[in-house]
């Protein structure tokens, strides 16, 4: 099956082109029912794969199959061609497993949608793209992924065209995603005139030879973390994520969850060779994570639209895997990338579940009691919540606990704002779970009897994800827990496709005590959202009614406004400058122009038209003597 | 001549006299048929149609006198057959261009032992049959263009007439 | 009167001469007049001026290709003629004038 690894990239495009072309002839059944059974048939191949990779022995699991050549230029050989080992492997499962979930879940979901068929094509060109990401082998397939991935979110969260939210939102993210892929660009070319060459494999060779803390070295990693940050929703290029819940929530769930924002963190996975030859890029990286990872979870204490609070929660976590990639730990950041695929995509499903049930309705300060309402969607969001909040034996401990120790081991301080932020994202993550399930019911009175359980093809994917969430965890048993003797699976399995480089300063009992640290940390947010939000029934009421450092927080910040005045408004006014002086002076000046002056012609040659036949015959006349003189002057 | 004289019909008789003239001029060259032709052709046939016309339509110099020529057109009209006069003159009078042609076979010695008529003639009916074929075609023409086009003027009136009889 | 056989020898060059002069004269006579049937009387010169030129040619070449070729340039003039003066015909008849000033419909 290995040589058919292009299979797992074609079959979604291939989806892509059918659902494109044949979707709004056969309608929206038929249109979801192909994008989900391409994106389940790459699956099936993916694991396929898989199978067979396990089989072998730990050397021999990198194997690149090439399809053809692309790009050939000077030194630059770029073919597409895709790598299968263990890291693509680990993320293409995800991919096609979740993205494939997240189709079945979106025919229910996306139910009496007139523009479903678009939706689903570019779901599948998403996949596509995505796929051609991690499976690349070069910089360049790799980049063209990520532009896709990016074209795509643009897509989707702007489908919903006809309101300006979503049109801006999508415009948001395709222009701050943007600035990343400048900063990746640079980076790109640094590499190519550093290496020669964009290959992997051959990358890895010619870094090899190179010393750590070399300047050149800095300033690539450092380019090509600004384009993972963009992509990724890092401090300062994250504020698309969270107006991109403007899209349909099965979107928010696969591209701003589970895939498209932890290609950051496999990009730097994958070339973590690289990194850990420029230890002060490490480092930058390490603490702008732990700052995004606390940031984002202050903010998301105050948010009422229970999508904008999860997108802010995803920042979050997101802070959370760059910081134990900064750490040196890029296959404990690649197993948080796992488990919180698997839980953040249950949390948005849920949320698409709710929001599907009270007919669109997301502010939780109307919601309320669904406990009972929607049994399956409450019980399978408490396991997602449960999750991310580190509770022991469920799937998030494990990654944030690998990530954290290892943190600790690098720098206790930065540990430290992990922590703070483990603290924090337990309260809101349950202050929405109380809000939205418990308590008395705030919504309308009509609709509370239409509310009902969400269709088997929206609740099963909820299950799967449930109990992935639930038992992923036991991918990446550490050591000291060791009970079934298995040992960290995934850090094995990934052993040799990242440069783990994590120091290991202190010893097993640390690691031990940490983790109780971390569940201690975990109850307390437990304990005081229960306090606040159950027992007292704290309900946050009016949006003015903030003050102070409340208000700050709950304005975001101000980061939106601080970036508007700044760069927004300025490098509109220059578009303006630009538009009225070059577009519509100078170019349409001229065709204008040319237009005015031929008609003007036209005008004055008018009154040669007399009439009076000998008017015609001398200038017949004139046109013949001149034809004349010229002949004498020539023959002179 | 013609060119000045306001009165149409003395202007026509000038041109007579011109077209005799060139006949004259046509011997000096050794082509009587040309001559010959142009006697008949022009001054009898084409001169007479004029001289017609100009009786029927009753052209007389007065007609014209109620508005001047234009000057600035007559004065550019001078001046370009002036500046004709000099290009045509130039080319042709710069001598060699002239006296060096390839000559043909007709000398002047053939014409002498054959006549002219004969050998023009000769030359018409056999290499130059199938324009002569096509003038007749040409001539035909004519004929039924005029035909057609005095004959609607007439079939007009005829029908206007016709019309106003039966209004009555 | 010996003195006159000095004056000078007609060659060629006379005879062309006066077919451009022909020509000229003509050609102004065309642009000038203003009743139409002297600028049809003017396009007869211009058109013998030709004929003159094409003879003189022939006979300067020893040919008699000249000569058919004025032979065709008649009968054309012929048609053209009866064709032209009809159409003047015509033409007087509708607008009762024959000066080319005065028909200017196709003004504009």
């Amino acid at each position: 099956m290995i040589e058919y690894v292009w299979l797992i990239t074609v079959l979604p495009l291939a989806g892509f082109i059918i659902t494109g072309l044949l979707g709004n002839k056969f309608g929206e059944k038929f249109s979801g029912i192909m994008a989900s059974l391409f994106s389940a048939a790459a699956f099936v191949v993916t694991a396929m794969i898989f199978r067979e990779i396990l089989g072998k022995d730990e050397e021999s699991r990198k194997i690149i199959i090439k399809l053809f050549d692309w790009i050939v230029a000077g030194k630059v050989n770029a073919a597409v061609a895709y790598q299968i080992d263990p890291l693509s492997l680990v993320m293409a499962l995800v991919v096609t497993g979740v993205g494939s979930l997240i189709h079945f879940y979106s025919i229910g979901y996306m139910h009496g949608d007139s523009g479903s068929p678009k939706y689903f094509a570019y779901l599948n060109l998403f996949m596509f793209s995505m796929l051609n990401l991690v499976l690349g082998s070069n910089l360049l397939l790799m980049f063209l992924g990520w532009e896709g991935v990016g074209l795509c979110s643009y897509l989707l969260i702007g489908y919903y065209y006809e309101t300006k939210v979503a049109g801006d939102a999508g415009k948001k993210a395709f222009i701050v995603n943007r600035v990343g892929d400048f900063g990746f660009l640079i980076g790109i070319f640094l590499i190519i005139f550093t290496f020669g060459t964009v290959d992997f494999s051959e990358l890895e060779k010619a870094v090899a030879g190179h010393v750590s803390g070399e300047v050149i070295i800095f300033w690539i990693t450092l380019f090509l973390f600004i384009g993972a940050a963009g992509k990724s929703a890092q401090i300062p290029l994250y504020v698309w994520l969270p107006d991109a819940m403007a899209g349909p929530t099965p979107v928010s769930a696969l591209i701003h969850a589970a895939t498209m924002v932890t290609s950051g963190l496999y990009m730097l996975a994958r070339l973590s060779f690289l990194y850990v030859k420029a230890p002060d890029v490490m480092f930058i990286i390490c603490v702008i994570g732990a700052l995004t990872a606390f940031f984002a979870a202050t903010i998301g204490t105050l948010q009422n639209d229970i999508k904008k609070v999860l997108a802010y929660s995803t920042v979050s976590q997101l802070g959370y895997m760059f910081m134990g990639a900064g750490a040196g730990a890029f296959s404990a950041g690649i197993f948080h990338v796992v488990t919180h695929a698997f839980f953040k995509a249950l949390l948005f499903l849920g949320a698409g579940s709710v929001i599907h049930a009270l007919h669109h309705e997301q502010d939780i300060r109307k919601m309320g009691g669904l406990r009972k309402k929607l049994p399956v969607t409450h019980f399978t969001f408490l396991i997602g919540t449960l999750a991310i909040a580190g509770t022991p034996l469920f799937s998030g401990f494990f990654s944030k606990d690998e990530i954290l120790w290892k943190v600790f081991n690098y720098n206790i301080f930065i540990w430290g704002i992990g922590a703070v932020s483990a603290i924090i994202t337990a309260y809101y993550m349950f202050r929405l779970y109380f809000v939205t399930f418990f308590g008395e019911t705030r919504f309308k009175e009509d609709t509370e009897h239409k509310i009902h359980e969400s269709p088997a093809i929206m609740t099963l994917p909820l299950i799967i994800l449930a109990v992935l969430a639930l038992f992923g965890g036991f991918l990446g048993m550490p050591h000291t827990l060791d009970f079934f003797h298995s040992g960290n699976m995934i850090e094995e399995f990934l052993h040799k496709s990242v440069a783990d480089h994590a120091v290991s300063r202190y010893g097993e009992g640390v690691e031990v005590s940490l983790m109780g640290v971390s569940v201690m940390l975990a109850v307390a947010g437990f304990i005081i959202a229960f306090i606040v939000f159950y027992k007292n029934n704290g309900i946050p009421e009016k949006d003015n009614q903030y003050v102070g450092a409340q208000k700050v927080i709950f304005n975001k910040y101000y980061i939106d406004e601080i970036y508007e005045t700044a760069f927004v408004k300025s490098i509109y006014n220059f578009a303006k400058v630009l538009w009225r002086l070059i577009d519509v002076f100078i170019i349409d000046g001229v065709i204008n122009g040319t237009a005015r002056i031929l008609r003007d012609i036209g005008e004055g040659l008018r009154y040669s038209e007399t009439g009076v036949v000998h008017d015609y015959m001398i200038f017949m006349a004139g046109g013949i003597v001149s034809f004349a003189v010229l002949l004498f002057l020539l023959f002179l | 001549m013609v060119v000045i004289i306001r009165n149409p019909l003395y202007s026509a008789a000038m041109l007579v006299l011109t077209f005799f003239s060139l006949a004259g001029i046509y011997v000096l060259l050794n082509s009587e048929i040309i001559a010959v032709l142009q006697v008949f052709v022009y001054a009898g046939a084409i001169m007479v149609l004029v001289t017609f016309v100009i009786m029927l339509l009753n052209l007389r110099s007065g007609a014209l006198i109620n508005k001047p020529t234009h000057i600035i057109r007559s004065v550019v009209a001078v001046i370009f057959s002036f500046l004709l006069f000099i290009c045509l003159i130039s080319i042709f009078v710069s001598g060699n261009q002239v006296e060096n042609a390839p000559k043909g076979v007709i000398t002047a010695a053939a014409i002498e032992s054959e006549g002219s008529f004969q050998l023009f003639s000769r030359a018409l009916f056999s290499e130059y049959l199938l324009p002569f074929e096509l003038v007749s075609l040409l001539l035909t023409v004519a004929v039924i263009g005029v035909v057609v086009l005095i004959r609607g003027i007439s079939g007009a009136e005829e029908n206007k007439q016709a019309k106003k009889g039966q209004g009555r | 009167m010996p003195e006159s056989l000095h004056i000078f020898q007609i060659t060629e060059t006379h005879y062309i001469v006066l077919s451009v002069i022909l020509f000229c004269i003509g050609t102004a006579g065309v642009l000038i007049r203003r009743n139409a049937l002297v600028i049809f009387l003017c396009i007869e010169i211009m058109l013998n001026a030709v004929n003159l030129a094409l003879v003189t040619f022939s006979r300067h070449m020893d040919q008699n290709r000249g000569e058919v070729f004025v032979f065709f340039v008649m009968a054309v003039a012929a048609a053209e003629s009866a064709i032209g003066l009809s159409l003047l015909i015509v033409l007087h008849r509708q607008k009762k004038t024959v000066d080319v000033d005065e028909i200017n419909t196709l003004k504009g």
